[in-house]
């Protein structure tokens, strides 16, 4: 449209963007209009799915995995709100909130022991022991448990080091050193500053400085009754694992 | 070529095709054969390679397949996949030649398929579906009073109902992955639609009501989905987060008062799902409720530390009267100091909170801190109050 000049002009063009806009709600209240039946359609089909496939989630983990990971490809989040229609008619949540429930739980009772650091399999032993045996949960359940207990702010995380996965319920972060220390106590059980040393081709002075944040956070033990004094990791006693 | 046998075309229990490939010669090493232009197929347990001719097939055992190899093909030969053989059983029927020199084959592919095929082959020999045990299923008599009768009891009955339980779950499963893939398919375009509306809202602010944009939150709380423009402009705390809001403070007013007025936000997660038992509410949930408790007044208030710990106490608890008893605590204790496991185990409070308090105390310059390979300890400030 040719540009014209004088008030005239200028007229029209306001009358022309008050039209555009009036249509642009137009299309906003459908869209929103579309939303609205498309939930509706939505929530029946879910239903529908909810009444044959309910159980499915609640005992195969396999199917909880691809059902959550399916959620991510598409950018929903069904464990974002206990009101969510996921939650609600499918009963994702309450099983995954009670997972993270028991893992407080857990973490908080076997603290004074391990100082806040548990294996995955440990967890994943004692949690499985209470529930029936098709019931039972595997590992990606409890990560994801743990992802959204993070917004607590009690510090839980899923960390990898080497072959096994531990939950650390202590405040503060550990570096690579420490994690790689404990890592290798994983393997030995225990070590003194000297073996730690030559095995991981670390200087003295390094493995002592690693060896003492984690003796501070109470990770590790210290036994000075043996010359050169030993440091221990509750976290792997095989009483530890075992005991209830 | 001698681990080849003769064998009919049909398929034995447990086996199934993995993939077919025409035009196929066989090479004893790498002598051809006659046999050309055959059709190959790959099951899980056999490679079975017959002539339209013919009606029998040869057979090769996968168990007897060590390494795949391939080799390119070049302007006058076609692409061949080399597969070296272990020594066949002595039990094994018999088979075009009796015995031969060469511990390798090739299948020539003189129509292409060769990589496929390949694929296929190696993934037939590392799963070693020959290895698993078949449970053997009967077949039900189909109302012959002669023959058979299906039988329920005893250990094949108990097998038979085995493995139809298996059946019928595997058949579920894959009902269910069928109808999980419809759903997400609507769900994606739910998300689609959000988004185009969400754009429509950040461009538009002034002219989408109020009432409307509530509506979509909602939506979008009910589908999780996560929309970065409404919850800049309105936060992510909805109705429902109000009503949870007062909920929660009423419920546990009382418990928090007997820890000392101070709660682990994680311990208040714990608390009010075990309290409701069905329909837990999401750690999010209980934070966005937490975060709007200041707001309404209510006899409980969220408090962020600098560490990123959050705590539900009592509102109006003095900060000054919270340092104050740490700091008798740590008078108490003089000689030895306080670390933030002592002050836990002393005062019945959770470690992380202990530590709290005491970095509280130091902020407000009334304790000093000891590090050491013994752990952090504090004392009291001394260089203030003596001086």
């Amino acid at each position: 449209m040719r540009r014209r000049a004088g008030v005239g002009a200028i007229q029209r063009q306001k009358i022309q963007q008050d039209k555009f806009k009036e249509k642009g709600s137009e299309i906003q209240e459908n869209q929103l209009e579309q939303m609205t039946l498309q939930m509706e359609k939505f929530r029946e089909n879910l239903e529908e799915f909810a009444t044959k496939h309910k159980n499915e989630i609640k005992k195969n983990p396999q199917f909880r995995k691809q059902f959550q990971e399916m959620c991510a490809s598409i950018g929903v989040d069904p464990l974002a709100s206990g009101k969510g229609f996921w939650c609600e008619m499918l009963g994702v949540g309450d099983f995954y909130y009670e997972l993270g429930v028991q893992m407080l739980e857990l973490c908080v009772a076997t603290s004074y022991r391990n100082g806040g650091v548990i294996l995955l399999e440990e967890v994943l032993r004692r949690l499985n022991q209470r529930r029936r045996p098709d019931n039972q949960i595997s590992s990606d359940d409890v990560v994801r448990a743990v992802k959204k207990l993070r917004v607590l702010g009690s510090g839980m995380e899923v960390v990898a080091t080497g072959s096994s996965q531990f939950i650390y319920s202590i405040p503060g972060e550990l570096s690579m050193d420490h994690t790689t220390l404990l890592q290798q106590a994983e393997t030995v059980g225990h070590m003194t500053v000297c073996s730690a040393a030559s095995s991981l081709g670390w200087t003295q002075e390094r493995v002592g400085r690693t060896l003492d944040h984690l003796l501070r956070v109470g990770i590790a033990w210290r036994d000075d009754q043996d010359r050169p004094a030993s440091f221990w990791f509750p976290a792997f006693f095989q009483q530890c694992t075992t005991a209830e | 070529m001698d681990r080849w046998y003769w064998c009919g075309s049909s398929l034995t229990a447990g086996e199934v095709v993995c993939t077919t490939a025409n035009g196929i010669r066989l090479y004893d090493g790498d002598k051809r054969t006659g046999y050309d232009d055959g059709h190959l197929t790959l099951t899980n347990h056999r490679l079975l390679w017959r002539h339209e001719s013919q009606s029998s097939s040869l057979g090769l055992h996968l168990s007897l397949v060590v390494l795949v190899e391939d080799e390119a093909g070049g302007f006058t030969s076609s692409p061949k996949l080399l597969l070296h053989l272990a020594q066949p059983p002595h039990s094994k029927p018999a088979g075009p030649v009796a015995a031969s020199s060469n511990s390798f084959i090739k299948l020539s592919f003189r129509q292409g398929g060769c990589s496929s095929f390949q694929q296929a082959l190696q993934n037939a020999i590392g799963e070693r579906d020959w290895e698993k045990v078949v449970i053997p299923s009967l077949p039900a008599s189909h109302g012959k009073q002669s023959g058979g009768k299906t039988i329920h009891t005893g250990i094949l009955g108990i097998e038979r109902a085995i493995q139809a339980k298996q059946e019928e779950t595997n058949q579920n499963i894959s009902h269910a992955f069928e109808d999980l893939k419809n759903l997400m398919g609507l769900a994606k375009d739910m998300v689609f639609l959000s988004k185009s509306i969400s754009n429509k809202i950040k461009e538009h602010s002034g002219e989408v009501s109020v009432d409307d944009t509530t509506r979509f939150r909602s939506y979008l709380l009910s589908l999780g989905i996560d929309d970065p423009v409404t919850r800049e402009t309105y936060g992510s705390a909805t109705q429902y987060h109000h009503h949870l809001a007062k909920e929660i403070s009423q419920a546990l007013e009382e418990p928090v008062k007997e820890v000392g007025g101070v709660m682990l936000l994680s311990e208040v997660y714990c608390r009010i799902n075990r309290a409701r038992g069905l329909q837990l509410l999401s750690p999010e949930d209980v934070m966005h409720a937490c975060h709007l408790m200041k707001k309404f007044d209510l006899s409980l208030n969220l408090h962020t530390f600098e560490s990123g710990v959050q705590v539900v106490q009592t509102a109006g608890l003095d900060q000054d009267k919270v340092v104050e008893t740490t700091v008798e605590t740590l008078k108490s204790h003089e000689v030895d100091g306080v670390s933030a496991g002592d002050l836990a185990r002393e005062c019945g409070m959770p470690l992380l909170l202990a530590q709290e308090r005491l970095l509280q105390a130091e902020r407000c310059a009334k304790a000093v801190r000891d590090e050491s390979s013994e752990g952090l300890r504090f004392f009291p400030n001394l260089f203030f109050s003596r001086s």
